[in-house]
């Protein structure tokens, strides 16, 4: 807050406040700013109102105390207060500057537009107040209004550059929809880049030219102005090399090869310059092949002998090796073998060696598998010693084995012997070289490969002792290079491919990583699936409050940056900004969140809390935006997932991500939008159903929602059902008791055959997590669902008093269904007591499999206790289920 | 193998393989979003070919007169691209902004003193020891403030050692 004020200083002398005086007030109110900045909310209530009553007229003391109260969560009273202070017609920059803050906080940016049209409606001379109408509409996103408030600003002060630039972009921001003012703004950008009576020309000023000609395809004039006279000099900074690489790829573009591949020699020659991989491969894109591979070669010898440490070159050579077998499958790997060979002689040691080779060892793998072992044999490996080069060179050739796929051709006791060798190296070199406190050992990659052999090996057997050794292998080495975050990565992996989602948030929630920012929205799916579906809602509620204030960030201070943006004359990130915005907008892991924590509240209400508080646990997210959001097809479709994979990096690209199939998953799961469509469709109709007064015309609408492009799974079918027979219930006409004596009888056999396949007993043979998965499926959604709509149907339905023949739907017609319920919540309190019953035996067994005493033990205790968590979550809200069940009195 | 660009937005959503490290801060938009709004000609991204993210650096010009200066706020290296001189290129294209862009006398940046890899690193680059800002890391740890003459300081004057440490408080530049 004390920022923003300080930001506005310079505008508020430039609105002819005097320094004095605004030295005077920033004294006066310093107390109650320091309060607000402390969150000490109500202490800058406690000033605010004393000073008021010293002052009842004094305006910025009601502002700031109106900004008080919304911060105190008495959003009524402040937007009362502040609406009272706009009603003055207030046209100081003190007073309009902490109103802005108000009605930000109140999320209504609407009227901050207002509130500044009016202040200049009543000074019209005052560009500062002119300024910010400008930056309000910037803040709604209204660019044609910011162009016609720009265009009248340029008119009554064309001193003013910036205002005719505000212009452009706003014309330019409109031009993405309306091709005519895209000529409009090209042309004003022109016009501003060839005035020549202004001396220098700033370079972002040309950048938003270039970004507007190529947001038109105008490649040839993109050209010219990257030749023009009076354009070089903004774009040779901060060098040359930085006009003449658009050049070169701008003549590639436009398929002029010659050109460019001179232009990227001039690059490529510079003494003493940078060898860019985008300049190295713009020069081979420029070359036909196989007829220039020679020509090619000799350049790529040339710039290696005049670069020997550069990595580039050396690589060059093997992307030319590459593109010619791409090119024509008979070319051989005699050529590509050979450059890589040469390139591990060279840089075998640096860390990053095996992603360098990655791209390459892909099209090597396909060659014949005697081609691949020859081509392994001869990556120096075989060496006694534990000193750090040696230790780096043995790693990278297992890590090449890796990638070629040989690991697959493996029996299980070669892999269980490349395990206990891999372990083995690892303890040796942490022996000699332990770790430092910040450091990351070269030797964890090892402990890395042993686990991706054990995952390989569950894979192929199914066992759950592979997946404890390797939790214990990665347990040892996280304890010593506790900053290696690929290690937290891979076990949070392990983990939850036992099923355990304790361990897994522990390392997830690890200060050594320090997750935070935006690093919710790329790396918070990793947990979030799992740790809803095996109950860990605390972590659930910490991660998606984390994430709802990255998204609330975005929505409410991006905009003050587009500002600062248009302020600074920085124009060419602008719509850069506006499209960042938009895209986080349409997060997927924000919609997720929207939806599964309303419904992970309910899964935890007791059932005495009533309808009160089901409604209080709906209303954050039902509302109108998000039931939109996620009940239309089109717009599920349209969201994004922005989570990064950070596999060690020797692993296999995962295949393309699948909708779920598995019953348990939830809407976490990246690319599950028909099931986020199915839950979010859910959500909002249970918030219609506990709504008062009750909505059944948007139940009605909700139901057909969820019928259309309704997939054949048994879940969706038995959500169907429920909620047509809820929709019936809610509006009692003649067809839809028709309608509901057809629906009932068909939910009771849905909800017995899920019950049947998700509450089977347990077999011995089978593993523990596979059955607590079908169990959590039922607990939370069949029965949180059966259970809620029945209660909701109980309450709309004629009770028995009332006479049978003037109901057309009866509480009679639901009863068979009422009572398939409580059977089938039984058995699911049941299943729960036997499956927490048999973690004890399940742990035993698993120790002794794993074969390791100490860390598997460890890690066992560890899994096991998750087990019993997740168990005693699932058993508690079976028996609420229960409880709220009993209360059904058909 | 590295392509040099500049920073855009969408690379806020790519870049967790460098800030999982724990010594990188991983700041809020605000942040990000007001030094792209300020000096995006400062923000340089390192990138493979495979579009993974190597490194970036995020700088400012700022001082006035003869302390107008660039200065480097962050510079980091994802741990699997370390040892193949990509700060050194980093830190080279921020000096080039800051002597060719903005013409300024010095570059500076402030440096644990405990970091004793950084240092050596820094100073293998032509920087050396200014002054000491004491407790400039939340109060429980002194930093280095280091310093580069540009081709503009001709008489080298911005280099020349503080004898006393200040304060973090009283650090102006």
């Amino acid at each position: 807050l004390r920022q923003s004020r300080k930001e506005g200083g310079g505008a508020k002398q430039q609105a002819g406040m005097s320094a004095g005086y605004e030295e005077q007030e920033l004294r006066r109110l310093r107390p109650v700013w320091e309060a607000l900045d402390m969150h000490n909310y109500k202490l800058a209530c406690k000033l605010t109102t004393a000073a008021l009553r010293r002052h009842p007229a004094d305006t910025i003391i009601a502002v700031l105390k109106a900004l008080a109260l919304v911060k105190c969560g008495d959003s009524k009273e402040g937007e009362a207060l502040i609406e009272q202070v706009r009603a003055t017609k207030p046209t100081d920059p003190n007073v309009l500057e902490t109103v802005t803050i108000v009605y930000k906080a109140l999320n209504k940016v609407d009227r901050v537009t207002e509130l500044y049209q009016e202040a200049w409606n009543a000074k019209p001379g005052n560009n500062y107040l002119a300024e910010h109408v400008f930056f309000a509409y910037v803040r709604e996103g209204r660019f044609d209004e910011q162009q016609q408030t720009a265009l009248r600003m340029f008119k009554m002060w064309p001193q003013k550059h910036l205002y005719y630039m505000w212009r452009a972009v706003s014309t330019y921001l409109q031009g993405r929809s309306k091709k005519d003012l895209m000529v409009l703004a090209e042309a004003l950008v022109r016009k501003a880049c060839d005035d020549e009576s202004r001396k220098e020309l700033p370079p972002n000023e040309v950048e938003l030219y270039l970004q507007i000609l190529e947001s038109q395809g105008k490649h040839e004039a993109m050209l010219s102005a990257l030749r023009s006279p009076r354009l070089i000099a903004p774009l040779e900074k901060p060098t040359r090399a930085n006009r003449t690489a658009r050049e070169a790829a701008l003549l590639l573009r436009l398929g002029r090869l010659d050109e460019a591949r001179a232009e990227f020699a001039t690059l490529l020659d510079e003494p003493g310059g940078r060898l860019d991989w985008a300049w190295l491969t713009g020069y081979l894109d420029c070359c036909p092949l196989p007829e220039a591979a020679s020509q090619v070669t000799e350049y790529f010898e040339k710039l290696q002998a005049s670069q020997q440490q550069n990595r580039g070159p050396h690589l060059g050579m093997a992307e030319l090796e590459k593109r010619l077998i791409e090119k024509d499958a008979t070319h051989g790997y005699a050529g590509l073998t050979q450059r890589l060979h040469q390139y591990v002689s060279a840089f075998g040691t640096k860390p990053s060696c095996i992603l360098d080779l990655r791209p390459y060892l892909l099209v090597l793998a396909k060659a014949p598998t005697d081609k691949l072992r020859d081509f392994v044999l001869q990556v120096p490996a075989a060496s006694d010693k534990s000193d750090d080069i040696s230790m780096r060179l043995f790693t990278l050739h297992h890590q090449i084995e890796r990638v070629l796929g040989l690991h697959k051709s493996k029996t299980p006791e070669e892999l269980e012997a490349l395990v206990a060798t891999f372990h083995e190296k690892y303890a040796t070199f942490v022996a000699a070289h332990p770790p430092g406190t910040a450091d990351i050992s070269p030797a964890d990659d090892l402990v890395l490969l042993a686990s991706s052999l054990l995952q390989e090996l569950f894979e192929r057997e199914h066992k759950p002792s592979h997946l404890l050794r390797a939790a214990a292998i990665l347990e040892g080495a996280v304890a010593k290079s506790e900053n290696d975050f690929q290690i937290r990565l891979t076990l949070i992996e392990v983990y939850k491919r036992l099923g355990a989602a304790a361990p897994a948030l522990r390392h997830f929630r690890s200060k050594r990583c320090d997750i935070k920012n935006i690093l919710y929205e790329t790396l918070g799916g990793t947990v979030l699936d799992d740790a809803l579906r095996y109950c860990m809602f605390d972590d659930v509620k910490h991660v998606t409050e984390h994430l709802m204030l990255v998204h609330q960030e975005n929505d409410t201070s991006i905009p003050d940056n587009i500002i600062q943006a248009y302020q600074n004359g920085v124009f060419q990130k602008i719509l850069e900004f506006i499209e960042f915005r938009e895209k986080l907008q349409r997060s997927h892991l924000l919609a997720a969140s929207r939806v599964e924590g309303p419904l992970a509240t309910l899964l935890q209400l007791q059932p005495q809390a009533g309808a009160a508080a089901i409604r209080e646990a709906l209303a954050p997210t039902a509302t109108a935006d998000v039931i939109a959001q996620l009940t239309s097809t089109g717009e599920a479709e349209d969201l994004t997932d922005h989570g990064v994979r950070l596999a060690p990096l020797w692993e296999p690209e995962p295949p393309a991500a699948t909708p779920a199939e598995d019953l348990s998953a939830t809407s976490f799961v990246p690319g599950s939008k028909q099931l986020l469509r199915l839950r979010g469709t859910v959500l909002a109709l249970l918030a219609a159903a506990f709504a008062e007064p009750r909505d059944a015309a948007l139940i009605g609408k909700l139901h057909t929602s969820l019928r259309e492009g309704c997939p054949t799974t048994p879940l969706w079918a038995f959500a169907e059902d429920l909620f047509g027979a809820l929709a019936c219930v809610l509006s009692p006409t003649e067809a839809h008791g028709d309608a509901l004596a057809v629906r009932a009888p068909r939910l009771c056999e849905r909800l017995d055959a899920l019950a049947a396949e998700l509450l089977a007993p347990l077999k011995p043979e089978a593993e523990l997590v596979a059955r607590i998965k079908p169990l959590q499926a039922f607990v939370s959604q069949v029965g949180l669902w059966a259970a809620l709509a029945l209660v909701c149907a109980q309450a709309a339905l004629p009770s028995r008093k009332q006479k049978k023949g003037q109901a057309v739907v009866t509480r009679e017609q639901l009863r068979p269904v009422a009572h398939a319920l409580q059977r089938q919540l039984a058995r699911e309190v049941s299943c729960a007591k036997e499956l927490r019953a048999a973690v004890p035996a399940w742990r035993a067994a698993a120790v002794a499999a794993a074969g390791v005493a100490m860390p598997a033990d460890v890690v066992a205790d560890e899994v096991a206790a998750s087990y019993l968590q997740t168990l005693g979550a699932l058993e508690a809200s079976a028996e609420r289920q229960v409880a709220l069940a009993a209360q059904l009195k058909f | 193998m590295t392509t040099f660009r500049e920073f855009h937005c969408d690379d806020l959503l790519r870049f967790a393989n460098i800030n999982l490290d724990m010594f990188t801060e991983t700041y809020n938009f605000g942040f990000y979003f007001m030094y792209m709004a300020k000096w995006p000609e400062y923000i340089t991204l390192a990138e493979s070919p495979a579009g993974r993210p190597m490194g970036y650096i995020w700088g400012k010009a700022e001082g006035e007169g003869e302390s107008w200066h660039g200065h480097v706020t962050a510079v980091t290296v994802a741990s699997e691209y370390r040892r193949i001189g990509l700060a050194q290129q980093l830190m080279g294209i921020l000096e080039a902004v800051s002597e060719n862009t903005h013409d300024g006398y010095f570059v500076d940046l402030f440096v644990r003193q405990s970091n004793n890899s950084a240092i050596s690193m820094y100073k293998k680059l032509g920087y050396s020891i200014y002054r000491t800002v004491l407790q400039y890391y939340s109060g429980d740890e002194d930093a280095y403030d280091m310093r580069k003459a540009l081709p503009r300081d001709v008489e080298k004057k911005s280099i020349i050692p503080l004898p006393h440490p200040v304060k973090a408080s009283d650090e102006t530049d």
